[in-house]
């Protein structure tokens, strides 16, 4: 008989115990959880003086952090030539098509503002571009291209005396075989 | 049950729980395509020393500088991979590297010095500053780019070409990787920080593959993998695209640092990671000053305007909730385009809005911007991006409703309205629109939208005035707000509406409603009077009709905090010593109670009000007089046998000050009355009137008749008339006949002429002297 009033007040302590524990795990949550609104909103003054200040992080790199360094440094050595892809390319360069993309076509009062890259190409080359509205041609231009980094940019084009809306057609070739063509909604 | 098992279980959750925000890092889905990055972030060239840029190169990396390590690319150790390549030991990381930026001389591979040689971090700051760009925006290129930050043995080739600076990606057969004019770190910093102020400022001459505003940005050098169209919001994020021309699809974002799909690119995604995680948010506030100078200016497209106040801040909340620091030449940089304040221009739309409490507000017309005291010739320009923050609401009007008080703006100025009634006599409508105070608050005040007949409450001070027929103010002290509690509107206008009004004389204790009916006031009740007086306050009948009046004709008043009472003779107060004298007013004796400052209406006199028929002598004279009429005058009395049988009081009130003097003598009390031409003979206490045969047959000069006013002869009781048998004082029995008195010796021989008891009037000798005497009978 008192082993057994011995076992039920230990099992009595050990459930008090526990639920002491789980309600200061509780509350202790809580506290985190709610701790702006207990302490003030110090997490915002702090974020402004990290916009101020930009805090720096002197804190080891995470490995998330170096495994994508160590990708870009990767791509790196592959497009430096210093190792070679273990990948199959499937690169446009090798069908000599030229992606062509009309980044910017935007009308300032009556100036057509048209922008485009030229990406997969080795060389500079030649664009031409097109201002069509309502079927028609209404102004065409021709740009070289110019080096940018990782690709190529038509230099130009800037047309004047444009109004309304339409669309502008772009193509590309170079000497080394490469072509290619895109349109662009103004 | 091992309890400390549970208690450490617990333990290192909550630890876990706790220490979960240290290792906070930025959520790549949060990258906005639109805006990278901030211009005033991007261009913070004082972000870091060099010294902090050392340090934090070296919280980053550790370098393997005898590349003892296993190589992660394969063949060996790193210093054998490096061998097979030409390169040899030691290896410089970012954090020993060391250049000469004029002959590209450097120390990798080398443990000598390097004549004019300056570290990475040197470099990184010299051309950060040169070109005023964020260092932290280049150490994140470097990092993009091939790692380098993190890279614990790159090559002298990631040196070289660290920027990918001159590296098309797809060269010609034969032809080098990159372009060997800029074939070195320096020269690949250089370009790099260069070109992105170039794009930053698109120069002339530069062409800058994309703009701000709508533009197309692909996901990746694919062209098949597509894109999308893109807001570009600012400079610094045409930059980082033209740098490197693609976004993250969604399928990179998700990745955070890893890899997406074919489609993915992450340069720019890495850049944002980085940046994020390193050196805090890519946003700014687009609120900037300097270090040294606290002038706050909010940066729009390619101006810069003065924020003057900390009410225009708070306005700004919207786009920015807070400071920026800018190198000098980062905000030198913005054209300085005035001061904003409350009203901005869309300037892709030309929309311009007033701004108010995280709101917008469209004009309509440049006459209502006009109104609200500015001039569309000089709007403040915002973006679509910065107008966008704020809610849109309604058009402006000309009403405003700020805290629940309504104003009328025009011409620069407002007009605080004391209601829609008030409006609409105004002859205005219109919608209000609800602002905060200080959406209007620095124009000016200009005369109020009242309306009469109502109370109006200075909110400063909390003074009441009463706005009379004119629109003038009256003030209205306590007393009078007592009165008109409950019974008139009370509005509140602002101390500085109220300045603008007309104030005029104060609200009278004496007031005329549109009858002309005269009031003043007493118990929250008006009682009407009659008195001549400039000092009058005209009410309207409405208001007049809500006051209620006293009721009955007594003129008996007194005031509060006094216990004298008087008698109200138009202007003229009188005191009154008596009840009698109340009664004599009232019969009910009512007492009308008014306000204690309305006394000063009347005049007090120093005739007090003695009730008519009273007997009254003064303290130290036996002398007794009866007043004759409402402040009338006072006659001698010779004994108390004529006021008995005139019917008077017998009390004799005696009063103590000088007032009877006051009342002038105007005879002697007689029992022959005569009121108004009416001849009587008093006896037994009433008055017995006298027809005309009986006068001739008494034979009684009109003389001896003392003449009363109408107001004594009314309160005489008047029973019957004077019959021929007259009662002397001495019992002797009279019969009055031809003009003479004859004395009747025996009461049969009374009989035998007629006579009786009903018949025969007692009266005194002054009535029988005045009869002539004739014989015995």
């Amino acid at each position: 008989m008192i082993l057994k009033n011995n076992s039920k007040k230990g099992k009595r302590t050990a459930i008090l115990v526990v639920s002491i524990l789980i309600t200061l795990l509780v509350i202790g949550g809580m506290i985190w959880v709610f701790r702006d609104s207990i302490f003030g909103n110090k997490k915002e003054a702090e974020t402004s003086e990290e916009n101020a200040e930009n805090k720096v992080n002197y804190e080891k790199a995470t490995d998330e952090q170096v495994e994508s360094g160590n990708q870009a440094k990767e791509e790196f050595l592959i497009r430096t030539g210093e190792i070679e892809s273990t990948e199959n390319s499937n690169s446009s360069s090798s069908s000599n098509i030229a992606n062509v993309l009309v980044t910017s076509a935007n009308l300032n009062g009556e100036t057509l503002t048209v922008r485009v890259m030229v990406s997969g190409v080795n060389s500079t080359g030649n664009c031409t571009a097109s201002v069509i509205q309502n079927g028609q041609t209404v102004a065409t231009q021709d740009a070289e291209t110019q080096a940018m980094n990782g690709y190529y940019l038509c230099k130009g084009f800037d047309f004047s005396n444009i109004s309304g809306s339409g669309t502008v057609k772009v193509s590309y070739s170079d000497s080394n075989g490469f072509s290619g063509e895109a349109t662009g909604g103004f | 049950m091992d309890f400390r098992k549970i208690f450490f279980g617990l333990f290192v959750a909550g630890a876990i729980l706790v220490g979960s925000n240290s290792a906070h890092a930025v959520d790549a889905r949060t990258y906005s395509a639109g805006n990278i990055i901030d211009d005033a972030v991007f261009s913070n060239s004082d972000s870091m020393t060099v010294a902090q840029i050392q340090s934090f190169f070296e919280s980053k990396v550790s370098c393997d500088n005898y590349g003892r390590k296993t190589s992660e690319l394969g063949g060996g150790t790193r210093a054998q991979w490096l061998a097979a390549r030409g390169y040899s030991t030691p290896i410089r990381c970012i954090t020993d590297y060391v250049e000469n930026p004029t002959t590209g001389e450097n120390n990798y591979g080398k443990t000598t010095e390097v004549s004019g040689g300056l570290s990475a971090a040197q470099i990184i700051y010299n051309y950060a500053k040169q070109f005023n760009i964020n260092p932290q925006a280049l150490i994140v290129t470097l990092q993009k780019e091939n790692g380098m930050i993190t890279d614990e043995w790159p090559t002298l080739k990631q040196f070289q070409e660290s920027m990918g600076f001159g590296c098309p990606d797809n060269v010609a057969a034969g032809a080098p990787a990159c372009d060997p004019r800029y074939k070195s770190f320096a020269s690949q910093i250089y370009q790099a920080a260069r070109h992105f102020r170039g794009y930053m400022d698109a120069k002339p001459g530069w062409y800058v593959t994309f703009n701000t505003g709508w533009q197309t940005v692909g996901y990746h050098p694919n062209s098949a993998c597509g894109g999308s169209s893109v807001y570009i919001e600012n400079r610094a994020t045409v930059a980082l695209y033209t740098y490197t021309p693609y976004q993250p699809n969604q399928a990179a974002l998700n990745a955070q640092y890893g890899t997406g799909d074919r489609c993915s690119s992450y340069g720019n995604r890495n850049f944002y990671n980085y940046f994020n995680d390193w050196f805090g948010s890519t946003r700014s506030s687009q609120i900037v000053r300097t270090v040294s100078n606290g002038s706050l200016y909010l940066i729009s497209g390619s101006n810069k305007y003065y924020i003057a106040s900390m009410e225009t801040f708070n306005q700004l909340s919207r786009i920015s909730n807070s400071v920026a620091y800018v190198s000098q030449e980062y905000l030198d940089s913005f054209a300085t385009s005035g001061t904003i304040s409350k009203i901005v221009r869309n300037i892709d739309t030309g929309a311009i809005y007033l701004i108010d409490n995280g709101s917008k507000y469209h004009f309509t017309s440049c006459e209502t911007v006009s109104d609200y005291g500015f001039s569309c010739d000089n709007v403040p320009n915002l973006t679509s991006v910065q107008i966008d923050k704020f809610t849109t609401k309604t058009g402006v009007t000309n009403f405003a409703k700020v805290d629940g008080r309504l104003f009328y703006i025009k011409n620069g100025k407002k007009a605080e309205i004391i209601d829609e009634t008030a409006m609409q006599n105004a002859g205005l409508s219109g919608a209000f629109i609800e602002l905060s105070s200080s959406a209007i608050n620095g124009l000016a005040y200009s005369k109020p939208i009242i309306r009469s007949d109502i109370l109006i409450q200075n909110s400063s001070n909390g003074a009441l005035y009463y706005v009379d027929e004119t629109n003038k103010l009256r003030y209205v002290n306590g007393e009078i707000f007592d009165i008109l509690s409950g019974k008139i509107e009370i509005k509140s206008l602002e101390a500085s509406s109220v300045e603008k009004l007309d104030i005029g004389e104060d609200f009278y204790n004496l007031v005329q409603d549109e009858t002309g009916e005269k009031f003043v006031f007493g118990e929250g009740k008006k009682f009407a009077v009659n008195v001549e007086s400039s000092k009058i306050t005209k009410i309207s009948n409405e208001l007049s009709s809500k006051i209620p009046r006293w009721t009955g004709g007594t003129q008996a008043v007194m005031f509060e905090n006094s216990a004298t009472v008087y008698y109200l003779n138009g202007n003229n107060l009188h005191k009154i010593f008596d009840w009698t004298s109340v009664l004599s007013l009232n019969p009910d004796g009512k007492i009308i109670k008014l306000n204690a400052s309305t006394k000063s209406i009347f005049t007090e006199s120093s005739k007090a009000y003695i009730s008519t028929n009273q007997l009254i002598k003064v303290a130290d004279s036996p002398t007794v007089y009866m007043i004759d009429g409402f402040l009338g005058s006072k006659k001698y009395l010779g004994s108390f046998e004529i006021s008995k049988n005139l019917g008077l009081r017998e009390s004799v009130m005696t009063i103590h000050d000088g007032s009877l003097k006051h009342y002038e003598d105007s005879g002697v009390v007689r029992t022959l009355v005569n009121c108004s031409g009416d001849l009587y003979l008093a006896s037994g206490g009433k008055l017995k009137y006298f027809s005309g045969q009986q006068f001739e047959q008494f034979g009684v000069s009109i003389d001896r008749f003392e003449k009363f006013s109408p107001e004594a002869c009314s309160k005489f009781e008047k029973s019957g008339s004077v019959t021929n048998f007259l009662l002397g004082g001495n019992g002797a029995i009279y019969i009055i006949k031809d003009g003479v008195k004859q004395h009747i010796r025996s009461y049969s021989k009374f009989i035998e002429l007629g006579g009786s008891k009903e018949k025969l009037l007692s009266v005194d000798d002054y009535i029988l002297n005045s009869i002539k005497t004739g014989a015995q009978i």
